[in-house]
Protein backbone atom coordinates (compact mmCIF):
# COMPACT_ATOMS: atom_id res chain seq x y z
CA UNK A 1 0.00 0.00 0.00
CA UNK A 2 1.23 3.58 -0.85
CA UNK A 3 -0.43 6.69 -0.49
CA UNK A 4 -0.17 10.32 -2.51
CA UNK A 5 0.95 13.30 -1.18
CA UNK A 6 2.19 16.61 -2.87
CA UNK A 7 5.59 17.11 -3.49
CA UNK A 8 5.33 20.41 -1.45
CA UNK A 9 5.31 18.40 1.75
CA UNK A 10 9.18 17.42 1.15
CA UNK A 11 10.74 21.17 -0.11
CA UNK A 12 10.55 24.19 -1.76
CA UNK A 13 11.06 24.92 -5.37
CA UNK A 14 12.21 27.54 -8.05
CA UNK A 15 10.80 27.45 -11.88
CA UNK A 16 12.31 29.62 -14.54
CA UNK A 17 12.42 29.89 -18.39
CA UNK A 18 15.66 29.46 -19.95
CA UNK A 19 15.63 29.57 -23.64
CA UNK A 20 13.21 27.58 -24.50
CA UNK A 21 13.62 25.20 -21.93
CA UNK A 22 11.27 25.04 -18.38
CA UNK A 23 13.96 24.74 -15.68
CA UNK A 24 12.82 23.55 -12.42
CA UNK A 25 14.79 23.19 -8.91
CA UNK A 26 13.58 21.44 -6.08
CA UNK A 27 15.40 21.58 -2.74
CA UNK A 28 14.70 19.17 0.31
CA UNK A 29 14.13 20.39 3.63
CA UNK A 30 15.13 17.64 5.16
CA UNK A 31 17.48 15.85 3.61
CA UNK A 32 16.04 12.40 5.23
CA UNK A 33 13.64 12.24 2.54
CA UNK A 34 15.92 11.96 -0.35
CA UNK A 35 15.20 8.70 -0.92
CA UNK A 36 11.42 8.62 -1.20
CA UNK A 37 11.53 11.90 -3.50
CA UNK A 38 13.91 10.57 -5.81
CA UNK A 39 11.95 7.68 -6.25
CA UNK A 40 8.37 9.14 -6.55
CA UNK A 41 9.59 12.69 -8.51
CA UNK A 42 10.54 10.86 -11.27
CA UNK A 43 11.46 12.74 -14.57
CA UNK A 44 8.65 10.24 -16.53
CA UNK A 45 6.39 11.88 -13.42
CA UNK A 46 7.30 15.48 -14.00
CA UNK A 47 6.95 14.74 -17.65
CA UNK A 48 3.52 13.95 -17.22
CA UNK A 49 2.39 15.88 -15.28
CA UNK A 50 3.33 19.02 -17.41
CA UNK A 51 2.38 17.34 -20.60
CA UNK A 52 0.13 20.01 -21.65
CA UNK A 53 3.38 22.17 -22.04
CA UNK A 54 4.40 19.14 -24.52
CA UNK A 55 8.27 19.01 -23.65
CA UNK A 56 10.52 17.38 -26.30
CA UNK A 57 12.39 15.91 -23.34
CA UNK A 58 12.38 15.87 -19.73
CA UNK A 59 15.91 15.07 -17.51
CA UNK A 60 16.61 15.45 -13.70
CA UNK A 61 19.65 15.72 -12.41
CA UNK A 62 20.33 14.18 -8.51
CA UNK A 63 22.29 16.71 -6.56
CA UNK A 64 22.59 14.94 -3.31
CA UNK A 65 24.87 16.85 -1.63
CA UNK A 66 22.66 20.19 -2.34
CA UNK A 67 19.46 17.93 -1.49
CA UNK A 68 18.47 19.21 -4.65
CA UNK A 69 17.17 17.61 -7.90
CA UNK A 70 17.30 19.64 -11.40
CA UNK A 71 14.29 19.18 -13.76
CA UNK A 72 15.04 20.46 -17.00
CA UNK A 73 11.32 20.43 -19.72
CA UNK A 74 13.34 21.25 -23.02
CA UNK A 75 11.15 22.97 -25.67
CA UNK A 76 8.47 23.59 -23.53
CA UNK A 77 8.15 27.26 -23.23
CA UNK A 78 9.64 28.35 -26.77
CA UNK A 79 8.59 30.19 -29.33
CA UNK A 80 5.25 28.81 -30.59
CA UNK A 81 4.28 27.52 -27.91
CA UNK A 82 2.63 30.33 -25.95
CA UNK A 83 4.51 30.52 -22.77
CA UNK A 84 5.78 34.04 -23.29
CA UNK A 85 2.42 35.38 -23.75
CA UNK A 86 1.56 34.61 -20.33
CA UNK A 87 1.17 37.24 -17.45
CA UNK A 88 4.32 35.42 -16.34
CA UNK A 89 6.56 35.28 -19.26
CA UNK A 90 10.09 33.89 -16.86
CA UNK A 91 7.76 30.63 -15.79
CA UNK A 92 8.24 32.33 -12.30
CA UNK A 93 4.61 31.00 -10.88
CA UNK A 94 4.78 27.56 -12.10
CA UNK A 95 7.07 26.44 -9.62
CA UNK A 96 4.15 26.26 -7.26
CA UNK A 97 2.69 24.04 -10.22
CA UNK A 98 5.43 21.30 -9.71
CA UNK A 99 4.86 21.34 -6.01
CA UNK A 100 0.92 20.45 -6.53
CA UNK A 101 2.62 17.24 -8.18
CA UNK A 102 1.37 14.35 -6.18
CA UNK A 103 4.25 11.98 -5.39
CA UNK A 104 3.59 8.09 -4.11
CA UNK A 105 5.26 7.62 -0.78
CA UNK A 106 5.18 4.26 1.20
CA UNK A 107 1.95 3.73 3.55
CA UNK A 108 3.12 5.15 7.09
CA UNK A 109 5.68 7.26 5.53
CA UNK A 110 6.36 10.34 7.89
CA UNK A 111 5.56 12.34 4.90
CA UNK A 112 2.52 11.84 5.05
CA UNK A 113 2.07 12.98 8.75
CA UNK A 114 3.57 16.00 7.44
CA UNK A 115 1.98 19.45 7.72
CA UNK A 116 0.65 20.82 4.63
CA UNK A 117 1.49 24.19 3.08
CA UNK B 1 39.65 36.61 3.37
CA UNK B 2 36.95 38.60 0.73
CA UNK B 3 33.73 38.72 2.17
CA UNK B 4 30.73 39.95 -0.59
CA UNK B 5 27.32 40.94 0.32
CA UNK B 6 24.88 41.64 -2.24
CA UNK B 7 21.51 43.87 -1.93
CA UNK B 8 20.13 42.86 -4.99
CA UNK B 9 17.54 45.09 -6.81
CA UNK B 10 15.20 47.07 -5.19
CA UNK B 11 16.24 46.16 -1.31
CA UNK B 12 14.87 48.40 1.56
CA UNK B 13 17.66 50.95 2.32
CA UNK B 14 17.52 50.24 5.83
CA UNK B 15 18.38 46.55 4.80
CA UNK B 16 20.88 47.49 2.68
CA UNK B 17 22.45 49.50 5.44
CA UNK B 18 22.52 46.15 8.05
CA UNK B 19 24.13 44.75 5.35
CA UNK B 20 26.92 47.44 5.28
CA UNK B 21 27.39 47.09 9.41
CA UNK B 22 27.80 43.30 8.78
CA UNK B 23 30.98 44.16 5.85
CA UNK B 24 31.99 46.45 7.53
CA UNK B 25 32.70 45.05 10.90
CA UNK B 26 34.86 42.20 8.93
CA UNK B 27 38.60 42.33 8.87
CA UNK B 28 39.38 41.50 5.55
CA UNK B 29 38.59 43.26 1.41
CA UNK B 30 34.87 43.66 2.00
CA UNK B 31 32.48 44.83 -0.79
CA UNK B 32 28.41 45.29 -0.97
CA UNK B 33 27.06 45.11 -3.92
CA UNK B 34 23.66 46.48 -5.46
CA UNK B 35 21.57 46.60 -8.64
CA UNK B 36 20.04 49.91 -9.95
CA UNK B 37 18.74 51.65 -12.34
CA UNK B 38 19.86 55.54 -13.41
CA UNK B 39 16.86 56.59 -11.26
CA UNK B 40 17.28 54.53 -8.40
CA UNK B 41 20.68 55.72 -7.11
CA UNK B 42 19.45 58.04 -4.53
CA UNK B 43 16.73 55.78 -2.79
CA UNK B 44 19.48 52.64 -2.91
CA UNK B 45 22.69 54.90 -2.35
CA UNK B 46 21.48 57.97 -0.67
CA UNK B 47 21.73 56.55 2.79
CA UNK B 48 25.26 54.23 2.44
CA UNK B 49 27.30 56.05 0.07
CA UNK B 50 29.30 57.95 3.11
CA UNK B 51 29.50 54.86 4.91
CA UNK B 52 30.81 52.56 2.20
CA UNK B 53 33.82 55.26 1.61
CA UNK B 54 34.81 55.88 5.78
CA UNK B 55 34.34 52.64 6.72
CA UNK B 56 36.01 50.96 3.63
CA UNK B 57 33.86 49.15 2.06
CA UNK B 58 33.69 48.49 -1.85
CA UNK B 59 30.64 49.14 -3.49
CA UNK B 60 29.93 47.10 -6.65
CA UNK B 61 27.05 48.98 -8.62
CA UNK B 62 25.50 46.98 -11.34
CA UNK B 63 23.67 49.06 -13.88
CA UNK B 64 20.51 47.31 -14.86
CA UNK B 65 19.97 45.88 -18.22
CA UNK B 66 20.79 48.73 -21.15
CA UNK B 67 21.46 51.65 -18.61
CA UNK B 68 24.19 53.51 -19.22
CA UNK B 69 26.99 52.78 -16.70
CA UNK B 70 28.63 56.07 -17.20
CA UNK B 71 25.13 57.94 -16.47
CA UNK B 72 24.98 56.21 -13.13
CA UNK B 73 28.77 56.84 -12.04
CA UNK B 74 28.36 60.50 -13.06
CA UNK B 75 24.89 60.36 -10.91
CA UNK B 76 27.15 59.06 -7.98
CA UNK B 77 29.53 61.82 -8.28
CA UNK B 78 26.82 64.37 -7.99
CA UNK B 79 24.93 62.44 -5.21
CA UNK B 80 28.58 62.50 -2.75
CA UNK B 81 29.22 65.92 -3.68
CA UNK B 82 25.36 67.10 -1.98
CA UNK B 83 26.65 64.94 0.81
CA UNK B 84 29.40 67.00 1.58
CA UNK B 85 32.09 64.48 0.62
CA UNK B 86 34.72 64.29 -1.86
CA UNK B 87 34.48 62.75 -5.39
CA UNK B 88 35.00 58.55 -4.62
CA UNK B 89 37.80 56.81 -6.49
CA UNK B 90 35.24 55.37 -9.49
CA UNK B 91 36.20 52.40 -11.72
CA UNK B 92 33.75 52.17 -14.29
CA UNK B 93 33.57 49.04 -16.56
CA UNK B 94 31.65 49.02 -19.90
CA UNK B 95 31.12 46.06 -22.70
CA UNK B 96 29.58 45.98 -26.38
CA UNK B 97 28.57 42.73 -27.79
CA UNK B 98 29.84 43.66 -32.12
CA UNK B 99 27.72 41.99 -34.31
CA UNK B 100 29.45 41.52 -37.65
CA UNK B 101 26.61 41.20 -40.55
CA UNK B 102 24.50 37.94 -39.96
CA UNK B 103 23.86 35.50 -42.55
CA UNK B 104 22.38 32.29 -41.88
CA UNK B 105 25.40 30.14 -41.21
CA UNK B 106 26.49 32.61 -39.00
CA UNK B 107 23.36 32.71 -37.24
CA UNK B 108 22.96 28.96 -36.56
CA UNK B 109 26.40 29.07 -35.31
CA UNK B 110 25.37 31.15 -32.68
CA UNK B 111 23.12 28.57 -31.23
CA UNK B 112 19.73 30.76 -30.95
CA UNK B 113 17.58 29.36 -27.91
CA UNK B 114 14.51 29.86 -29.13
CA UNK B 115 15.08 30.10 -32.61
CA UNK B 116 15.06 33.61 -34.57
CA UNK B 117 11.55 33.54 -36.12
CA UNK B 118 10.94 34.68 -39.57
CA UNK B 119 10.83 37.70 -40.40
CA UNK B 120 11.98 39.12 -36.91
CA UNK B 121 14.53 42.23 -36.57
CA UNK B 122 17.89 41.79 -34.45
CA UNK B 123 17.81 44.87 -32.32
CA UNK B 124 20.04 44.69 -29.99
CA UNK B 125 22.87 42.58 -28.13
CA UNK B 126 24.18 41.67 -24.85
CA UNK B 127 26.54 39.64 -22.41
CA UNK B 128 27.30 39.66 -19.04
CA UNK B 129 30.86 40.92 -17.89
CA UNK B 130 33.04 38.61 -16.43
CA UNK B 131 35.88 39.07 -13.37
CA UNK B 132 38.78 40.37 -15.28
CA UNK B 133 37.62 44.42 -16.21
CA UNK B 134 37.21 44.00 -12.01
CA UNK B 135 40.26 42.93 -10.91
CA UNK B 136 41.97 46.01 -12.58
CA UNK B 137 39.96 48.33 -10.26
CA UNK B 138 40.05 46.57 -7.68
CA UNK B 139 44.38 46.37 -8.30
CA UNK B 140 43.98 49.87 -8.97
CA UNK B 141 42.28 50.72 -5.54
CA UNK B 142 39.10 51.65 -7.05
CA UNK B 143 36.42 52.17 -4.26
CA UNK B 144 32.97 52.26 -6.45
CA UNK B 145 32.87 50.10 -9.53
CA UNK B 146 30.17 51.11 -11.77
CA UNK B 147 29.73 48.33 -14.48
CA UNK B 148 27.32 46.96 -16.64
CA UNK B 149 25.29 43.67 -16.47
CA UNK B 150 27.71 41.27 -14.76
CA UNK B 151 27.70 37.30 -14.66
CA UNK B 152 26.62 36.00 -10.99
CA UNK B 153 30.24 35.06 -10.11
CA UNK B 154 32.15 37.62 -11.28
CA UNK B 155 32.50 39.88 -8.58
CA UNK B 156 33.47 36.98 -5.94
CA UNK B 157 35.61 35.88 -8.24
CA UNK B 158 37.66 39.48 -8.40
CA UNK B 159 37.71 39.56 -4.84
CA UNK B 160 39.02 36.11 -4.54
CA UNK B 161 41.70 36.70 -7.23
CA UNK B 162 42.90 40.39 -5.77
CA UNK B 163 43.00 39.50 -2.00
CA UNK B 164 43.73 35.49 -2.30
CA UNK B 165 45.94 35.47 -5.39
CA UNK B 166 44.19 33.10 -6.97
CA UNK B 167 45.79 32.89 -10.18
CA UNK B 168 43.31 32.57 -13.78
CA UNK B 169 43.66 29.27 -14.00
CA UNK B 170 42.94 27.88 -10.43
CA UNK B 171 39.95 26.39 -11.58
CA UNK B 172 38.08 24.54 -8.94
CA UNK B 173 39.07 27.49 -6.47
CA UNK B 174 37.63 30.07 -8.96
CA UNK B 175 34.40 28.02 -9.50
CA UNK B 176 33.38 27.57 -5.40
CA UNK B 177 34.03 30.96 -5.42
CA UNK B 178 31.80 31.60 -8.77
CA UNK B 179 28.69 29.71 -6.87
CA UNK B 180 29.13 31.73 -4.24
CA UNK B 181 28.42 34.94 -6.26
CA UNK B 182 25.77 33.12 -7.91
CA UNK B 183 23.96 32.42 -4.53
CA UNK B 184 24.65 35.76 -3.14
CA UNK B 185 23.37 37.91 -6.18
CA UNK B 186 20.13 36.33 -5.50
CA UNK B 187 19.63 38.91 -2.29
CA UNK B 188 17.54 38.00 0.45
CA UNK B 189 16.47 34.75 -1.84
CA UNK B 190 20.28 33.55 -1.61
CA UNK B 191 19.37 32.58 2.08
CA UNK B 192 15.81 31.23 1.85
CA UNK B 193 14.37 34.43 2.91
CA UNK B 194 11.45 34.62 0.38
CA UNK B 195 10.30 30.66 1.01
CA UNK B 196 6.78 30.58 2.09
CA UNK B 197 7.51 29.10 5.41
CA UNK B 198 10.33 31.93 6.25
CA UNK B 199 10.10 32.74 9.48
CA UNK B 200 9.78 36.66 9.90
CA UNK B 201 13.14 38.84 9.21
CA UNK B 202 14.21 38.35 6.24
CA UNK B 203 17.86 38.85 5.84
CA UNK B 204 20.24 39.97 2.84
CA UNK B 205 22.94 37.34 2.28
CA UNK B 206 26.71 37.88 2.49
CA UNK B 207 29.18 35.38 2.24
CA UNK B 208 33.09 34.76 3.26
CA UNK B 209 35.01 33.54 0.41
CA UNK B 210 37.59 31.10 2.13
CA UNK B 211 41.22 30.14 0.41
CA UNK B 212 40.44 27.01 -0.04
CA UNK B 213 37.68 27.54 -2.07
CA UNK B 214 35.24 27.09 -0.20
CA UNK B 215 32.72 29.71 1.06
CA UNK B 216 30.33 29.93 4.29
CA UNK B 217 26.88 31.80 4.13
CA UNK B 218 25.44 34.30 6.84
CA UNK B 219 22.41 36.72 6.48
CA UNK B 220 21.60 39.77 8.19
CA UNK B 221 17.93 38.13 9.14
CA UNK B 222 17.33 34.47 9.57
CA UNK B 223 20.46 31.82 9.50
CA UNK B 224 20.05 30.91 5.77
CA UNK B 225 18.90 27.89 5.14
CA UNK B 226 19.36 25.35 2.78
CA UNK B 227 16.73 24.97 0.52
CA UNK B 228 16.96 28.68 -0.24
CA UNK B 229 20.71 28.43 -0.71
CA UNK B 230 20.19 25.14 -3.24
CA UNK B 231 17.52 26.88 -5.16
CA UNK B 232 19.56 30.38 -5.67
CA UNK B 233 22.65 28.07 -6.80
CA UNK B 234 21.00 26.10 -9.34
CA UNK B 235 18.05 28.80 -10.16
CA UNK B 236 17.49 28.35 -13.90
CA UNK B 237 20.78 26.20 -14.89
CA UNK B 238 19.94 24.23 -17.77
CA UNK B 239 23.47 21.61 -17.04
CA UNK B 240 24.74 22.21 -13.34
CA UNK B 241 28.12 19.95 -14.20
CA UNK B 242 28.53 22.82 -17.31
CA UNK B 243 27.27 26.24 -15.62
CA UNK B 244 28.98 28.59 -18.01
CA UNK B 245 30.30 31.65 -16.80
CA UNK B 246 32.89 34.36 -18.68
CA UNK B 247 35.83 33.31 -16.67
CA UNK B 248 35.38 29.49 -16.24
CA UNK B 249 33.08 26.47 -16.47
CA UNK B 250 31.19 25.46 -12.97
CA UNK B 251 30.77 21.83 -12.40
CA UNK B 252 28.20 21.14 -9.15
CA UNK B 253 27.43 17.60 -9.34
CA UNK B 254 29.31 17.05 -6.63
CA UNK B 255 29.00 20.59 -4.46
CA UNK B 256 28.24 19.55 -0.89
CA UNK B 257 26.28 22.14 1.38
CA UNK B 258 26.86 21.35 5.12
CA UNK B 259 25.54 24.00 7.01
CA UNK B 260 25.58 27.01 5.92
CA UNK B 261 29.36 26.13 4.25
CA UNK B 262 29.54 24.91 0.25
CA UNK B 263 32.44 22.95 -0.91
CA UNK B 264 32.65 20.33 -3.23
CA UNK B 265 32.45 22.25 -6.51
CA UNK B 266 34.60 21.13 -9.35
CA UNK B 267 35.70 23.82 -12.31
CA UNK B 268 37.42 23.68 -15.58
CA UNK B 269 38.43 26.61 -18.40
CA UNK B 270 36.00 28.59 -19.39
CA UNK B 271 33.97 27.79 -22.83
CA UNK B 272 35.40 29.56 -25.88
CA UNK B 273 31.97 31.07 -26.42
CA UNK B 274 30.52 33.56 -24.24
CA UNK B 275 26.48 33.47 -23.20
CA UNK B 276 24.25 36.41 -23.99
CA UNK B 277 21.16 37.41 -25.22
CA UNK B 278 20.34 38.30 -28.30
CA UNK B 279 16.83 41.32 -28.52
CA UNK B 280 14.97 40.54 -31.51
CA UNK B 281 11.69 42.41 -32.86
CA UNK B 282 9.46 40.15 -33.99
CA UNK B 283 6.12 41.68 -34.84
CA UNK B 284 3.29 43.10 -32.62
CA UNK B 285 1.49 41.98 -29.38
CA UNK B 286 -1.50 42.92 -28.49
CA UNK B 287 -3.02 42.31 -24.71
CA UNK B 288 -5.90 43.50 -23.13
CA UNK B 289 -7.83 42.80 -20.02
CA UNK B 290 -11.15 43.49 -18.06
CA UNK B 291 -12.50 42.53 -14.53
CA UNK B 292 -15.15 40.43 -13.85
CA UNK B 293 -16.67 40.53 -10.35
CA UNK B 294 -19.50 39.62 -7.52
CA UNK B 295 -21.27 36.79 -7.54
CA UNK B 296 -20.26 34.09 -10.25
CA UNK B 297 -17.96 36.10 -11.94
CA UNK B 298 -15.81 33.17 -12.38
CA UNK B 299 -18.33 32.04 -14.78
CA UNK B 300 -19.18 34.95 -16.68
CA UNK B 301 -14.65 35.46 -17.01
CA UNK B 302 -15.12 31.80 -18.07
CA UNK B 303 -18.14 32.02 -20.34
CA UNK B 304 -16.09 35.41 -22.03
CA UNK B 305 -12.78 33.18 -22.42
CA UNK B 306 -14.79 30.56 -24.32
CA UNK B 307 -16.07 33.25 -26.51
CA UNK B 308 -13.37 35.04 -27.03
CA UNK B 309 -11.37 31.76 -27.91
CA UNK B 310 -13.55 30.81 -31.11
CA UNK B 311 -13.78 34.27 -32.20
CA UNK B 312 -9.66 34.38 -32.20
CA UNK B 313 -9.58 31.42 -33.96
CA UNK B 314 -11.07 32.28 -36.68
CA UNK B 315 -10.00 35.90 -36.78
CA UNK B 316 -6.02 34.59 -36.77
CA UNK B 317 -6.49 30.88 -37.60
CA UNK B 318 -3.43 29.77 -35.34
CA UNK B 319 -2.24 29.22 -31.96
CA UNK B 320 -0.68 32.81 -31.88
CA UNK B 321 -2.88 34.03 -28.81
CA UNK B 322 -3.57 32.68 -25.28
CA UNK B 323 -6.30 34.15 -23.08
CA UNK B 324 -6.22 33.68 -18.99
CA UNK B 325 -7.96 34.53 -16.15
CA UNK B 326 -6.40 35.49 -13.02
CA UNK B 327 -7.71 34.12 -10.09
CA UNK B 328 -8.27 30.99 -11.98
CA UNK B 329 -5.31 29.93 -13.95
CA UNK B 330 -3.61 32.91 -15.36
CA UNK B 331 0.13 32.17 -14.05
CA UNK B 332 0.13 28.55 -14.41
CA UNK B 333 -1.24 26.99 -17.19
CA UNK B 334 -0.02 25.81 -20.32
CA UNK B 335 -0.68 26.98 -24.05
CA UNK B 336 -1.91 23.79 -24.77
CA UNK B 337 -4.53 24.33 -22.10
CA UNK B 338 -7.55 26.35 -23.78
CA UNK B 339 -10.60 28.18 -22.15
CA UNK B 340 -12.80 24.91 -22.56
CA UNK B 341 -10.87 22.64 -20.75
CA UNK B 342 -11.24 25.13 -17.72
CA UNK B 343 -13.04 24.24 -14.30
CA UNK B 344 -15.41 26.56 -12.50
CA UNK B 345 -13.59 27.01 -9.18
CA UNK B 346 -15.92 29.95 -7.14
CA UNK B 347 -14.50 33.31 -7.01
CA UNK B 348 -15.69 36.60 -6.87
CA UNK B 349 -12.98 38.41 -8.69
CA UNK B 350 -11.28 37.34 -11.68
CA UNK B 351 -9.42 39.25 -14.48
CA UNK B 352 -9.85 38.02 -17.96
CA UNK B 353 -6.60 38.62 -20.16
CA UNK B 354 -5.77 38.54 -24.00
CA UNK B 355 -2.42 38.31 -25.17
CA UNK B 356 -2.18 38.42 -29.18
CA UNK B 357 0.95 37.97 -31.32
CA UNK B 358 0.87 39.10 -34.92
CA UNK B 359 3.20 40.13 -37.55
CA UNK B 360 0.95 43.10 -38.56
CA UNK B 361 -0.24 45.77 -37.22
CA UNK B 362 -3.87 45.55 -38.45
CA UNK B 363 -4.26 42.07 -37.13
CA UNK B 364 -3.34 43.12 -33.69
CA UNK B 365 -6.09 46.20 -33.74
CA UNK B 366 -8.73 43.63 -35.30
CA UNK B 367 -7.99 40.92 -32.07
CA UNK B 368 -8.47 44.23 -29.38
CA UNK B 369 -12.04 44.95 -31.36
CA UNK B 370 -12.91 42.06 -30.69
CA UNK B 371 -12.19 41.48 -27.04
CA UNK B 372 -13.53 45.31 -26.22
CA UNK B 373 -16.95 44.02 -28.18
CA UNK B 374 -16.57 41.08 -25.48
CA UNK B 375 -16.37 43.39 -22.77
CA UNK B 376 -18.96 45.52 -23.77
CA UNK B 377 -21.42 43.31 -25.20
CA UNK B 378 -20.55 39.73 -23.47
CA UNK B 379 -21.61 38.10 -20.28
CA UNK B 380 -22.80 40.80 -17.62
CA UNK B 381 -19.66 43.36 -15.46
CA UNK B 382 -16.80 43.46 -17.41
CA UNK B 383 -15.29 46.20 -16.07
CA UNK B 384 -11.78 47.61 -15.91
CA UNK B 385 -11.29 47.54 -19.72
CA UNK B 386 -7.60 48.36 -20.59
CA UNK B 387 -5.44 47.46 -24.20
CA UNK B 388 -2.16 47.99 -25.24
CA UNK B 389 -1.04 47.76 -28.80
CA UNK B 390 2.83 47.58 -29.22
CA UNK B 391 6.23 46.36 -31.21
CA UNK B 392 7.10 42.95 -29.95
CA UNK B 393 10.53 42.62 -28.20
CA UNK B 394 11.57 38.96 -27.32
CA UNK B 395 15.29 37.56 -26.50
CA UNK B 396 16.87 34.18 -27.59
CA UNK B 397 19.72 32.87 -25.76
CA UNK B 398 22.99 33.18 -27.81
CA UNK B 399 26.73 31.76 -27.69
CA UNK B 400 29.11 34.64 -28.74
CA UNK B 401 32.49 33.94 -30.03
CA UNK B 402 34.66 36.14 -27.48
CA UNK B 403 35.75 37.94 -30.42
CA UNK B 404 32.56 39.61 -30.43
CA UNK B 405 32.80 40.93 -27.06
CA UNK B 406 34.62 44.18 -25.80
CA UNK B 407 35.09 46.06 -22.65
CA UNK B 408 36.75 48.58 -21.41
CA UNK B 409 37.76 49.58 -18.15
CA UNK B 410 38.62 52.70 -17.04
CA UNK B 411 39.69 54.32 -13.42
CA UNK B 412 39.41 57.97 -11.97
CA UNK B 413 43.11 57.53 -11.99
CA UNK B 414 43.20 56.77 -15.36
CA UNK B 415 41.70 60.55 -16.29
CA UNK B 416 38.30 61.46 -17.88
Amino acid sequence: MSGLVPLRRFGHARARVAGSALVFTFALNDPGHWHVVREGATAARVRAWFGAFRPARTTRRDLAGLAAFQFVLEAAAGAGRGHDLSVDPAGRALAQRLLEMPVPVPAGHPASALPPR
Amino acid sequence: MPRLGHAGRGERPDATAALLERLAAHDGLACLAVRLSLSGIERALGPILIECLSRRVRLAVEVDGDGDPGLVANALTALAARLGKRRPRLGLVGAHVMLPSLDTARLESLALDPPMPPGAKLVGAGAPLGAEPLLGLLAKGSEVIVSGPLSPGALAIALCRQDHRWSADDYDRLAGAAAAGRVVSAGAAGTGGDLDDAPAGIGLPYVDLAPDGGASFASTGQPPRNAGLALALLDGVRDPSSLCEPDITVDLDDATLLGPNLSGVRGAAAADRVEGTLMLETGHIAEAECAYGGTGAAGRAVAAARELEGRLAALLGDERFRIEIAGLDAATKSAGERASDLSVVPSRDVRLRMAVRTAARAAGEAALAEFAALAAFGPAGAGGFTSRLAPERRTSVARFPRAYVSWRASSAADGP
